[in-house]
């Protein structure tokens, strides 16, 4: 047997204030004072009978969870604990649980621990041994709550609390779960420095299995590839003179491609050129033109001075030989006519001598000097764009086919890449590659050689702690098993009992194979009604069957366990949902029975109930069994009403009435 | 292609500046205003009617486009006015006034059938309303002051080509204005426009104070 006591919560007062599931009268919330025996939370769907359940329930763990944990496969998880945030309280109300708070009162052994948690954060608030504070920071004191228990971890105290006084829907189970059971095992019947240990070893051990595990498929992978790399290098002749090759064809079209490159450089420098020669020539040209218009327009205008802009505009254009802004041409076949109209001083359009014309007269001489001058010049320049424009035609050619030369060789480039990157690829690595690859398989070689041999020493660790807790575990099979068949035979028609034998089991994947202790159900049964048969498990009974065994379990483990004067709580969620009607009596039977039991500290039995007409809170509240004054002056006291205390959903706002008076009947002598 | 190009690009500006009440447009300010608008059409995905140009004494100017006004203006697209020829220490210079003309709302009908000719119009829309926008006095001077026109090393006579978006610095300077906002602040095509032409405004009033 383990030298630790262990204490195990139970409790004793519930307040829940200012959260708004449950305002309870006039606004006050919840407070309750357990007595010995059982509670019933009483509500309907929606009300927050688990919420309830779980409010106790984080009074106790706060926001502390394993970092994996799967309670139908506990043996999966592991043993390091995370502070997880939660909303799981917060996100049921519209104020997201401020100011809320539950302060809970267990008793664990005889010693009285108070704990004051805000409801939105689960933070502990306020902490009294026996109505002495205790400060610290929020790990220390959540420890202190661990410490109560007697339990050497915050995991094993987490496992107690959460699998085993707990029965809720998610449960471990504990009779039909082999490493379920095993874990409790381990928690109440090791020493608990050696529970530690064991717990620790299993994680650790698992990890280097999963480490070695992942480490041989890598290692086997690589070990493939090196050796088809290795049969390659019989190959390596003929690949390295294609790479070589492939190399040369890569060189030569870079060689290519910077020749275009420079001679396109080069073409478009000249092209920016000739534009930049061109654009100057054309406003050296526009202003020999806007000169030579200028002096020939004073001669129309002096004569024509109300000519509109556009005729004059386009005479002006004609007469300095600056195309035809008529028809578009450049070179008008009678641009000199004009001019020559204008040295007469005739009109221009009638060729008449009039009275206009002559008051001008004639163009001037040295006007005509100038403009002659300017003819000269026009006509180098004339000739000097045309040239630049011919020069800008072939650069512009020259450009788009050296754009198009480059196009084709950088596409012969990009090609000849690739081919040579997969060339390069396909080549067996170096003497020098493979020796690299080659240590590296080795070190890993050695590091899952390590490895083995540390899973080996630890196991063999573990097996000597599991050979421990065995004999522990076996000294106590007589009792368990003994009270077991006491509750068990309360619950079922069937006989019932227990047998013990070992478990065989895997640490980790490839672990060595264990021998787990383990108790299994015997039952004898219709076709079988002498002779129990195994029934290993839970689907081999029925549906109630299944949840009394394991709650009979439970009952016959705390016996085990307990020390004689200490109380024990279990909490049970709607446990009418899985029996028939005559279970529901008899569960009822038992669970007040064993509540009620005990000569120092109290059992108590808190089990949320739905109003569905079955007789389950009579049942669990004995009613047939008491007098009328005493249903009147006990039965108030054993009940957490929540269509009283609950914020109304639309159920109980429509139906409120007819609910109360279902429970009223229920509770009636 | 490129004549008739022009001529959109020219009509299209010139019914803007009605529209934006700068009609009738001098000479000097349709080829300021080419300029300008040939150096943000990156701005709106458009292509420059030309990224060359030659550094001029009397500022923007474009020989083929000129001809191109007169052509347009013969044909009636749009009107010329108040044609004088003027010499003095810059040499000759033709002045003119160009407006709308009698065939200006067919050809415009016309050109605004296409996507391409919808896309350019409304373009050269927000070109001119940013230009109005600004005071009348630093108008025909704002060109002057463009980041091309007066990219560093240019000098008299210098040929500029902004034909590469990353030498084209009056874009740079309009998109650049995003960085100084504040993040969630990000500009508009339309904005950076706007905010360019008050940025050479600022430039010009700076100059003159």
């Amino acid at each position: 047997m383990a030298n630790t006591i262990i204490r195990f919560p139970v409790l004793k007062r519930l307040k829940v204030s200012d959260y708004q599931l449950f305002p309870g009268t006039n606004g006050k919330g919840i407070d309750h004072t357990f007595e010995r025996g059982v509670t019933v939370v009483v509500g309907i769907n929606g009300l927050g009978k688990t919420t309830l359940l779980n409010i106790i329930l984080r009074s106790l763990l706060g926001f502390n969870e394993p970092a994996k944990f799967d309670p139908y496969d506990p043996a999966a998880g592991s043993h390091k604990m995370v502070e997880k945030e939660t909303e799981y309280f917060s996100s049921r109300t519209t104020n997201l649980a401020e100011n809320a708070r539950v302060e809970a009162e267990f008793a664990f052994g005889s010693d009285r621990l108070k704990i004051i948690r805000h409801l939105d954060t689960l933070a502990i608030e306020g902490l009294y041994l026996n109505d002495k504070s205790i400060t610290g920071e929020q790990d220390e004191l959540q420890h202190e709550i661990v410490k109560a228990s007697g339990l050497a971890t915050l995991y094993d105290f987490f496992y107690v609390v959460r699998s085993f006084t707990f029965f809720l829907e998610d449960k471990v189970s504990l009779i039909w779960n082999p490493s379920g059971q095993f874990e409790i095992f381990r928690i109440l019947f090791f020493d608990p420095t050696k529970a530690k240990e064991f717990a620790e070893l299993a994680d650790k051990i698992k990890r280097k299995d999963s480490r070695y595990r992942n480490l041989r498929v890598y290692y086997n992978k690589a070990m493939e590839e090196l050796k088809r790399t290795e049969a390659r290098t019989g190959n390596k002749s003929t690949a390295t003179e294609e790479l070589r090759l492939k190399r040369v064809d890569v060189n030569q079209l870079e060689e290519s491609d910077a020749a275009v490159r420079r001679k396109l450089e080069k073409a478009l420098l000249g092209r920016t050129m000739i534009l930049e020669q061109i654009q100057k020539t054309r406003l050296e040209l526009e202003e020999d033109r806007r000169q030579q218009e200028g002096l020939l327009d004073s001669f129309f205008s002096r004569a024509f001075p109300d000519l509109p802009a556009i005729v004059s505009n386009i005479l002006n254009h004609l007469d300095g030989d600056h195309g035809c802004l008529v028809c578009g041409t450049a070179n008008p076949k009678k641009r000199h006519k004009f001019r020559d109209l204008a040295k007469q001083g005739v009109c221009p359009f009638c060729e008449t001598h009039n009275i206009r014309t002559e008051k001008v007269g004639a163009l001037t001489a040295r006007a005509e000097g100038e403009i002659n001058e300017i003819e000269t010049r026009l006509q180098g320049k004339r000739k000097n764009l045309s040239a630049l424009e011919a020069g800008l035609t072939k650069s512009i050619e020259l450009v788009d086919a050296l754009h198009g030369e480059r196009a084709t060789i950088s596409s012969k480039l990009i090609a000849a890449q690739g081919e040579l990157e997969q060339l390069e690829a396909k080549l067996p690595p170096s003497q020098e590659e493979l020796d690299k690859k080659r240590k590296q398989l080795d070190s890993e070689l050695r590091e899952m050689k390590n490895l083995r041999l540390e899973i080996v020493k630890e196991t063999k660790r573990y097996s000597t702690l599991l050979s421990e807790g065995r004999e522990n575990i076996e000294r106590l099979a007589t009792k368990l098993t003994k009270s077991f068949q006491f509750y068990a035979g309360a619950f079922l028609a069937e006989k019932c009992n227990l047998s013990y034998r070992e478990e065989k089991r895997r640490l980790g994947e490839e672990g060595e194979l264990l021998s787990y202790p383990n108790f299994h159900v015997n039952m004898t049964s219709a076709v079988s009604p002498k002779m129990g048969t195994p029934r290993k498990e839970d689907t081999q009974v029925s549906e109630s069957q299944k949840e009394f065994v394991d709650l009979a379990f439970r009952m016959a483990l705390f016996d085990a366990v307990r020390q004689p004067k200490d109380g024990v709580m279990l909490v049970i969620e709607t446990p009418e949902a899985s029996l028939d009607s005559i279970f529901v009596k008899k569960a009822g039977d038992l669970l007040r029975k064993f509540g009620e039991d005990g000569k120092g500290e109290p059992n108590v039995i808190i089990a949320s109930c739905n109003l569905n007409g079955t007789d389950i809170v009579r049942s669990l509240l004995g009613i047939d069994a008491l007098d009328k004054e005493a249903v009147k002056k006990e039965v108030p006291k054993k009940i957490i009403n929540l269509l009283k205390l609950a914020a109304p959903n639309a159920a109980v706002r429509e139906d409120g009435k007819t609910y109360q008076a279902e429970l009223d009947k229920a509770l009636s002598k | 292609m490129l004549v008739f190009t022009t001529r959109v690009w020219l009509v299209f500006l010139v019914d803007a500046a009605y529209r934006a009440g700068l009609n009738p447009l001098s000479k000097r300010r349709v080829h300021r205003l080419v300029f300008l608008s040939n150096c943000l059409a990156p701005l709106f995905q458009a292509t420059p009617n030309t990224a060359q140009i030659v550094k001029y004494k009397h500022g923007p100017f474009y020989p083929l486009i000129q001809w191109e006004l007169d052509r347009l203006a013969t044909m009636g697209v749009l009107t010329i006015d108040n044609l004088k020829y003027t010499n003095d220490d810059k040499g000759w210079w033709v002045s003119a006034d160009y407006g709308a003309g009698q065939m200006m709302d067919p050809v415009l009908t016309h050109c605004r059938q296409s996507a391409y000719g919808q896309r350019l119009g409304d373009y050269l829309n927000e070109v001119v309303a940013g230009f109005a926008s600004l005071r009348g006095a630093a108008l025909d001077e704002v060109a002057l002051r463009d980041e091309n026109y007066n990219q560093p090393g240019a000098t008299a006579d210098s040929f500029i080509d902004f034909s590469e978006q990353e030498e084209n610095f009056s874009l740079r300077t309009a998109r650049a204005f995003r960085d100084v906002l504040p993040t969630n602040l990000v500009p508009t095509q339309k904005e950076e426009l706007f905010l360019y032409m008050r940025f050479l405004e600022a430039l010009v009033t700076k100059k003159t104070n």
